[in-house]
Order: C-alpha cells, then structure tokens, then sequence
C-alpha cells in the first residue's frame, strides 16, 4: 500500500510522467483496492483544500473594511484648498501689477474649482485664474496634466460628437479628473474660447443628485459631505461622467435646468469606466 | 505597492497583503455584484472567492498577469458571479427534481476531514494545508514554518498526512467515508 500511497499522490498532484500515469491508471482499472484508496486519498485532499479555503475566506471576512475615509479627506482637502488658496493670491498679488484687476473669488466670471470639503450650500471655492493674460505659477506648475485636460475640454465641446454613452468601446482616448486634490479645469489655459466651457464646478448640498450647467459652470447637487465624487472625462466623444457612491452618471452638455441624474447600468461601460476611473 | 510587488508578495504567501488587495478594491467588486442583482453578502462571497483564485494563480508558475490586477479581479468577480447565478437557477431545478444528496455528502466528508485536521495541532495542519492548497515546495514549507531545511519538512509532511489518513480511518466507517 505504500507504494500505492506515494503513486496515488503523484497522481492527484499531476506529477507523474505520461508512462507513469499510463502504467498507474492501467493499474487502477484492474484493482479495486487501489481504486478505493485513490477516493479515499482524493476525499481527504478535498477536505485538507476546503479547510484551507474556508481559513482564507475567514481571514478576508475578518478583515476590516474602512468607511470611505471622510473625516480625513475632508481635512485633508480644507488644508488642500487653503493653501491653494493662499498660493493663488499669493503668485497673483505677486505677479499682477497694482493696477491690474484683483482676483475676486466671488466673481461669476472667475474660474473656480469646488473642493470636496464643501460646507451645506456653498462650495469651498478657489481662484485659479482670472483672466487670459497670466498664469499663477504656483497653480500652473501644480498639475500640467489638468491644464491638457481643459483644452481638450474646450475644442471637444465646441464641436460636439454624436456618441451612444452605452458604448465605450470607441473611447481610445479618455483622461480622468479626479476631484479629490486635482481641479476640473485649472483654468490655466489661455485660451479665449474657455469661457464658453463649463470649466469650473461648485456642488450644492442637496438630498436629490442632479446637475445643471450655468453660466460656464457645473452645478452638482447632491449630498457630497457623505462621499467623495470623480469626474472623468471621455476626451474623444467629450462625454463628461460623475461617479459618486460607486455609481457612474452621464453628465450631458447643455442641460441647463437642474437635472436627475440615472445611474450607468450597462455592464460593459461599467468596467471600462471602472478602468479608466482607476487609471 | 505596485501590482508587480504585490503579486510577488502572494507569491510567497504574505497574507496581510492578500488582506490590503481586498480591502483595497473591496468597494468596487462588491458594487459589481449589488448591481447585478447580488446581495452584499453574496457579492462579498463572491469576491472573496476572487482573491483566492489569484491567491492560487499567483503561485502558479505558469501564471502571467497581463492586466492591472484591479482588472484581472473584477473579470473573475463576474466570471464567478456568472457561475454563481447559473448554479442557482440549477439548483433550483434540482431542488425539485431531489437531485442534492451528492453535494450533502461531498460536504459531510469535508467536515470530517475538518475535524481530524483539528485534531492533528496546528504544525501539522499548516503544513498540511501549505502542501495542498498552496502547493508550497518543500522549500517553502519549511522556510515558512522554520523547519531547518526541506528534508525536516518533508518528513513532517509524510508523519502529518498518515496521521490524517489514520484518524479518518479510525474515527469514521468506510460506508461513512467512502462511497
């Protein structure tokens, strides 16, 4: 039996040769003992494997999944903006002669980021610029892959595509904004037509998830003090996508009525989105 | 940690990383799966069956990973959830037509094996479990249980496998064991 038993376990592992294995199976259509002692052997090689799976899976079911870390974003982000802020006024007052016009961070015509740390009814707003001429700097050399961002932004919405938002598989060249310390649109560009882009955002605390362009601007309503939100931007149709509370939304150009939004169900946009998001 | 790293990592059977994979892409599976009609207990099953596909995978030496890992987990959470949903609707069907008793049975010889398996301790568990599960060499058998070398490992093994063998033979009836 004990050299059944080491051929029995060479043969469950797959470990003998292919004369072996026709030697041992010749062996085992003739035997009945040795076909009892290989079920024998498979049970309890079953039984060793499921134990172990089933340590495994415990192991996992203890792990501790953590709530979407909000108490630390948000400082996180308040110290973001803040000093965002400050570096913004700080190049410009530093850049801009006296007589310029100074940046007014509640002008409508001022491009401003909404950060994630959003008080109730009003978004933490930073200027990022104010007007074709200058830069800030200290934004501009923050995030180049932005500024690409918004002028892709900007050609693609001037000359909008025909796209069905169900199929992504056409999208070969899709960049992301992430919300959470890169703005939308840094507004760093010079060019002109940006103002006809709805190139900033500001979210509105609000029980109901909806969106609106207004005035060059995003306005997404919902209750986004509970989670963090992306925007992700399908640079070739020019298709703008929310994902908030692990759902993705299409936001469509143009809608300047305060709209609800419908959560993406198709399975296949949904892992491509989850992709890029990732990306 | 980059994807290279990690898979490295469960290559040698770091479990804690096993836990960060999952803790890390834990949001994404399981919406995948709530959005297809899965409860959240089931998608958390679902994925945690996930992790130890690539648990297994990544000790295959044939193994290459040609995707993020992220991408690689979330076509194996749907490939499972799509097994998982045509099991039931066959369960079902066998339900009504009383075709169960294999399964129950399979399950009852599991449980046994579990209760012998406790009775060994844990050493011999372990290695047990590194060697059939994991397929750990002998190497790596006794590098991770700190045996001095594989030949130490290797006879543990052949002690801790007759002593299971034995504690089933002797503690349940061929009729309860064997078919």
């Amino acid at each position: 039996m004990n050299t059944y038993f080491e051929q029995i376990e060479d043969y469950l592992r797959k470990d003998l040769t292919d004369a072996e294995m026709q030697s041992f199976e010749s062996a085992l259509s003739q035997d009945p003992l040795l076909q009892q002692e290989l079920r024998f052997q498979q049970s309890i090689i079953n039984g060793v494997r499921a134990a172990r799976h089933s340590e495994l899976k415990a192991l996992l079911q203890q792990t501790p999944i953590s709530a979407p870390p909000l108490w630390q974003n948000i400082y996180v982000r308040l110290g973001a903006s803040a000093m965002a802020v400050a570096a913004g006024i700080g190049a410009l007052t530093f850049v801009l002669p006296e007589s310029s016009t100074a940046p007014n961070t509640a002008s409508p015509s001022t491009n401003l980021v909404a950060t994630q740390a959003t008080p109730k009814n009003q978004s933490t707003l930073t200027p990022i610029t104010t007007s074709k001429t200058t830069t800030p700097k200290a934004v501009a050399s923050n995030n180049q892959k932005t500024k690409a961002v918004t002028n892709k932004s900007v050609k693609s919405t001037a000359s909008p595509t025909s796209f069905d938002p169900n199929d992504l598989d056409a999208v070969s060249d899709i960049e992301m904004m992430e919300k959470e310390n890169t703005p939308l649109s840094s507004g760093t560009t010079t060019s002109r037509t940006s103002t006809k882009q709805p190139v900033s955002v500001k979210t509105i605390e609000d029980k109901t998830l909806g969106y609106r362009y207004f005035n060059n601007e995003l306005y997404l309503h919902g209750n986004f003090s509970k989670d963090k939100y992306k925007l992700i931007h399908a640079a070739s149709q020019n298709e703008m996508y929310l994902y908030f509370d692990n759902q993705y939304y299409l936001l469509k150009p143009g809608t300047t009525k305060i709209t609800s939004l419908s959560a993406i169900t198709n399975l296949k946009q949904i892992q491509r989105l989850d992709i890029l998001r990732q990306e | 940690m980059n994807d290279v790293e990690i898979l490295e990592a469960l290559k040698k059977g770091d479990e804690a990383v096993l836990q960060k994979l999952y803790k890390q892409n834990y949001r994404m599976m399981v919406k995948l799966i709530t959005k297809n009609n899965g409860t959240e207990e089931e998608a958390k099953d679902i994925y945690q069956e996930a992790l130890i596909v690539i648990w297994q995978k990544a000790r295959d030496p044939n193994f290459v990973l040609t995707s993020k890992i992220s991408t690689y987990l979330y076509s194996v959470c749907l490939n499972l959830w799509r097994k998982e949903l045509e099991r039931k609707k066959r369960h079902s069907h066998e339900e009504k037509d009383g075709e169960v008793q294999p399964v129950i049975d399979r399950q009852e010889k599991v449980q046994i094996v579990h209760k012998c398996l406790e009775q060994l301790g844990d050493t011999c568990r372990t290695i047990l479990m590194y060697y059939y599960f994991d397929k750990m060499s002998m190497v790596e058998i006794a590098e991770n249980m700190g045996f001095a070398n594989s030949d130490t490992a290797k006879t543990k093994k052949y002690k801790c496998k007759k002593e299971l063998d034995h504690l089933v033979k002797t503690q349940y009836s061929e009729s309860d064991f064997l078919d």
